[in-house]
């Protein structure tokens, strides 16, 4: 029998216990902290600011078990409403109960921010967001983008970005 | 000392291990097949209030491959944190009739004070608006106008357009056609009358759907049954079918 080379015996249990981990870095991939990147324009200038190479960031989906954590300005990873194949990043502009001065390709001026839903932008004007979908549920958000890691000149938090969009902040305005 | 050590590693192992094949089934149950408890009236007669335990897919996951007539499990866009039973009814492009029955005028709470007055329906149906949305109407021209810079002319046309969508939303909401977007789909439950559904949150995110349940289990049946037919049944298990039937009207 084969399974009497010693060598290959401890290479076949090598590979089993290495087999056995796998579900558990999937299961902290999926529900603790992974690493992601980003590709596309439509949160430029805060991510990818230059198209020719990809920013890549760290996300934490641990912290949105409990979903009232999701503050304005926070960069979450969504599942696209329009494509549900597709995961895309876009930052907070408004929770549940804002009411948002919205733009361009929406048809109404103003929107309520119905109970669990959030309003998504991108940074870049030209991004496809909320204000073209819609306020969009949170049980479609993913994960929170915490930290740019990889262009390492970059390294660390990821700049503020957009605009206002909240009606109570622009009147306070003026 | 070495038996301590044995009895700490075989400890480490069966913890180890326990952790590894837990999160080995939760991506099962997350990513293949669920089998799982649901309740609710909305989906009777084909699900049970109580007791009904459903086998879901999760290859139709997000939506893929899903047709009109599926029962899915997807999460509720009002809630995340909560999973509903529907069936699909509408896919993206689909022309949607909302539910004509229920936000129409002759069921409308706001219509049941009236003594059927013929003078006093219409008299409503012009004002239309209350006193409180007058004043956010005001309101919102005087915002408009301090932000934007631009004078609104003929405010009485702009009330107008606004008096006449408030109406129609309050009145008229539920007797309107949709479109169902790009990636969403309409649900509702088999039981209209106590189904909270695609008819009040509209069209849901296919982002949403957990998977298509196939069949079902009652746990108030018998463990084991024969069937008028002579056949076998565990816990009442049933296929749950596809019942849509497309009529296509052909045109001579």
């Amino acid at each position: 029998m084969f399974l009497r080379n010693p060598y290959l015996k401890s290479s076949i249990k090598g590979a089993g216990i290495f087999i056995s981990w796998i579900p558990v870095v999937l299961v902290i991939d999926k529900y603790f902290y992974s690493v992601s990147s980003v590709s596309g324009s439509s949160m430029q200038p805060a991510l990818n600011p230059f198209l020719t190479r990809k920013d890549w960031i760290f996300v934490n989906k641990l912290s949105l078990n409990d979903l009232n954590n999701i503050k304005v300005d926070d960069v979450l990873l969504i599942r696209s409403p329009t494509n549900p194949s597709k995961i895309v990043i876009k930052r907070v502009k408004g929770v549940q109960g804002d009411v948002i001065r919205t733009r361009y390709p929406y048809l109404r001026n103003r929107c309520t921010i119905p109970k669990n839903h959030l309003w998504l932008e991108g940074d870049n004007i030209r991004s496809i967001d909320s204000n073209t979908y819609g306020p969009v549920s949170t049980g479609l958000v993913i994960g929170r983008a915490e930290k740019i890691i990889y262009p390492f000149d970059r390294f660390g938090d990821i700049p503020q970005g957009g605009r206002e969009a909240r009606l109570s902040k622009l009147r306070a305005i003026g | 000392m070495t038996n301590l050590n044995s009895s700490f590693s075989v400890g480490m192992g069966i913890i180890t291990w326990s952790l590894r094949f837990g999160c080995f089934l939760h991506l099962f149950m997350d990513e293949i097949y669920e089998f799982t408890e649901t309740s609710g009236e909305s989906m009777t007669p084909t699900l049970q209030p109580n007791g009904d335990y459903a086998h879901v897919l999760k290859r139709y996951k997000y939506g893929k491959d899903l047709k009109v007539g599926d029962v899915i499990v997807a999460v509720k866009p009002t809630e995340p944190h909560h999973r509903v039973c529907k069936r699909i009814t509408g896919l993206p492009g689909d022309m949607i009739l909302i539910d004509p029955s229920m936000g129409s005028d002759l069921n409308s709470f706001d219509k049941i004070g009236y003594n059927g007055n013929d003078k006093d329906k219409d008299k409503d149906k012009k004002i239309g608006g209350d006193k409180e949305f007058d004043e956010k109407l005001n309101e919102y021209i005087e915002y408009i106008e301090k932000t934007d810079k631009q004078d609104i002319q003929d405010k009485e046309t702009f009330k107008k357009l606004e008096l006449k969508e408030y109406n129609e939303n309050k009145y008229n909401s539920m007797n309107r056609y949709i479109i169902v977007p790009e990636g969403h789909c309409w649900l509702t439950g088999d039981n209209l009358s106590q189904s909270l559904d695609s008819r009040s949150y509209r069209p849901v995110p296919m982002g949403l759907i957990k998977g298509k349940i196939i069949a079902a289990n009652l746990i108030f049946e018998p463990f084991i049954k024969i069937d008028e037919d002579d056949k076998l049944n565990v816990y009442g298990f049933r296929w749950i079918k596809n019942n849509f039937e497309d009529e296509i009207y052909s045109i001579e």
